[in-house]
């Protein structure tokens, strides 16, 4: 009965408005910021100046970069930090000042006079009279020599706290603030991962998820929200709570074909890059993966489109309104944001990993462990509230619940 | 298994305020009127037959089987709530196919009972009617035609003839009447009207409590001598209805 009714939900959701108001935006998003593939490029040695940056590996780089920020924000008491995403300055009081203070004497060995390692903005006169400010640069600053990067991270990640988090100071991305240019050998490493171990497609792939994840860490809630509430706007909960079926069957009905009708233009849209990358593929000789966009839309977008589909459901069914939507604003919003300092490899416990590149297969190999706890965390929880879905709407069925409340008013003229 | 409803000091209380208290009843088969003003606690009454509601104190059994097994309950009863509708983009049919699918009914049967249903309520032409574009008697037949589609032994109707035209509640009493003659039918209605004209058997609610449980003809009974027909001037109405209770008047004239 559960398939009879997963199909019978599938046809209504293919009538409603917000069904093709989703398709829309998906379709919208894809073309105008993924667009036609640019195919992978070959390096050729001589052909070009750079071959792009990529994060220092070397501690030392990273102690003296890192070193070197710190003491010029800790010289003007004026820290930036991203919490939650969200760009902010920060002026620390003395005490805290103190303690970073303390913190890059252990670092340096220096006590004093970092104010003559940091270059001061300039203010330059132009020809035509008007003034222009030149910003000062990072400060170069000496590493103690009894400093173990272990040590340095540790203290870095106190600085972090005293500045609330997201800082440059997260022990966890401070190799990116000492960025090295790439070598040729670097980037024909690179080139030759994408065509062996990425196929080609699996690079693309991963781009596509990437961009389709930023829309689908909100879109799922509103169908969600629809559909819990048509029930209570079309007047029909009681005549389906005196129904034999069990919670179950109706909670999950709903929600797996929620699911499912998202998730199906989703796959429908990766049919064009996918064929593209297949061509790419071929064109330079390699072998391909041909379902690496359907391996990669059910292992990375699916868990996405699952957890935020079930908290639609639960809070909507909870509460009886519109809330979840707000809720699942602020999480995407939170989720965007912080991750904007690490778009080519920020996983952790984000909703919306980034991965916005169809390269860098070491950096993917890198987080692909991160990767898949973070999309089984998020199947778990989308269980998790899906089975506390069905307990609330079974308590609503019986009674005892009504809109996450015991029922206690009546209508006009029903009593 | 009996046909009958048993309903033993059945309580209910939203919060502080008692919706019906210590109610006891036997309902047999065929049609059984429960009237009531507004406010009488009917529908609470009907909603926990219906096991969409729990008594705070006492048992109802159905056919034998406690409202606590809310699934088996479910396979006996059919419910027409008072404001019953659908999703408005579906049809008739498709709303009886969905409704049949969540009372476990085989694609078959569905197939076969759906045509059968909306010609015994006068909806064979509108199957392909979206719920949305039907009037409010063409949803009372369609609510009928779902409550009785998975051919349950008890129906529950809730309100079934407010805002239906004299022709349509003509039609309704009939269908009514038809379905009471192999299961047991609860009629809840604060229409006098549609009781007399459908039940034998009765019960009088009001305010939570139970004024009378019986046959039509024994609260006649108790009424005869209680009830008097008087034709008063206009002017004199005002006083009589300061000293008795008016339950009806037609105007005539001067008098009244």
């Amino acid at each position: 009965m559960l398939l009879t009714l997963f199909g019978k939900e599938c046809r209504q959701t293919a009538k409603s408005l917000i069904f093709y108001l989703i398709l829309l935006i998906l379709v919208f998003f894809y073309t105008s910021q993924m667009g036609a593939l640019e195919p992978l490029q070959k390096p050729e040695q001589g052909e070009t100046e750079s071959y792009g940056m990529r994060p220092s590996d070397d501690p030392q780089a990273i102690m003296e970069a890192t070193l070197g920020l710190l003491v010029t924000e800790y010289e003007a008491n004026c820290y930036t930090a991203y919490p939650v995403g969200f760009y902010k300055e920060l002026v620390l009081t003395e005490e805290k000042q103190e303690k970073i203070h303390q913190i890059l004497t252990e670092c340096t060995g220096m006590d004093s006079g970092y104010e003559d390692l940091v270059t001061a903005p300039e203010t330059q006169q132009l020809g035509d009279g008007s003034f222009m400010v030149v910003p000062g640069s990072s400060a170069t600053v000496p590493v103690a020599d009894t400093l173990t990067y272990d040590r340095f991270l540790e203290l870095m990640g106190q600085v972090n706290d005293l500045l609330g988090g997201g800082s440059s100071y997260d022990p966890e991305t401070v190799n990116q603030n000492a960025m090295e240019p790439m070598t040729y050998e670097e980037a024909l490493a690179e080139y030759e991962a994408s065509l062996t171990q990425d196929k080609v497609t699996r690079g693309y792939a991963r781009l596509f998820c990437d961009y389709m994840g930023l829309m689908l860490g909100l879109l799922p809630v509103f169908p969600a929200v629809v559909r819990v509430l048509r029930d209570k706007r079309a007047g029909a909960s009681q005549v389906i709570y005196a129904r034999s079926v069990s919670s179950w069957s109706i909670v999950l009905s709903r929600w797996l074909a929620s699911v499912g009708m998202l998730l199906l233009p989703v796959l429908l849209l990766g049919i064009m890059p996918a064929m593209q990358s297949v061509y790419y593929g071929n064109s330079l000789g390699v072998s391909t993966d041909p379902l690496a966009f359907v391996k990669y839309t059910l292992g990375w977008l699916l868990p996405e489109i699952l957890v935020v589909t079930a908290l639609g459901f639960f809070v909507t069914e909870l509460t009886g309104g519109p809330l979840s939507i707000l809720l699942q604003g602020f999480w995407w919003l939170a989720s965007l944001f912080s991750n904007t300092n690490s778009l080519v490899g920020g996983v952790g416990w984000n909703l919306m990993p980034r991965f916005n590149s169809n390269q860098d297969t070491a950096v993917w190999l890198e987080v692909f462990p991160q990767m898949v706890k973070n999309r089984l965390l998020y199947t778990v929880l989308a269980l998790a509230l899906a089975a506390a879905t069905v307990g609330v709407y079974h308590l609503k069925r019986k009674g005892v619940l009504q809109n996450g409340r015991k029922p206690v008013g009546r209508r006009k003229n029903t009593l | 298994m009996q046909t009958e409803i048993v309903m033993k000091n059945v309580t209910k209380r939203y919060g502080k305020k008692l919706a019906l208290d210590h109610l006891s009843l036997k309902i047999p088969r065929g049609m059984f009127g429960l009237l009531g003003p507004n406010g009488a606690g009917k529908t609470t009454l009907m909603k926990m037959t219906a096991a969409i509601l729990p008594p705070t104190e006492g048992t109802i059994r159905v056919c034998g089987t406690d409202i606590s097994r809310q699934r088996q309950i479910h396979r006996l009863i059919g419910y027409l709530p008072q404001d019953f509708s659908m999703y408005g983009n579906m049809t008739a049919a498709e709303a009886l196919d969905y409704l049949g699918a969540l009372s476990l009914m085989p694609k078959k049967l569905r197939r076969e009972r759906i045509p059968l249903l909306l010609r015994q309520v006068n909806l064979e032409d509108n199957s392909r009617t979206r719920v949305k574009a039907m009037s409010g008697g063409m949803r009372r037949r369609l609510g009928i035609a779902q409550a009785i589609l998975h051919d349950p032994r008890v129906l529950i109707v809730d309100e079934p003839t407010a805002g239906l035209d004299p022709e349509e509640r003509v039609r309704f009493r009939n269908l009514l009447c038809e379905l009471a003659q192999e299961r047991i039918v609860i009629l809840s209605t604060h229409i006098v009207g549609d009781i007399e004209a459908t039940c034998e058997n009765i019960a009088v609610l009001n305010q939570g409590t139970l004024l009378f449980d019986g046959t039509v003809t024994e609260l006649l009974e108790e009424a005869r001598g209680k009830i008097f027909t008087a034709q008063v001037p206009r002017m004199e109405l005002p006083m009589l209805k300061s000293q008795y209770t008016v339950t009806g008047m037609l105007m005539q004239g001067n008098e009244a």
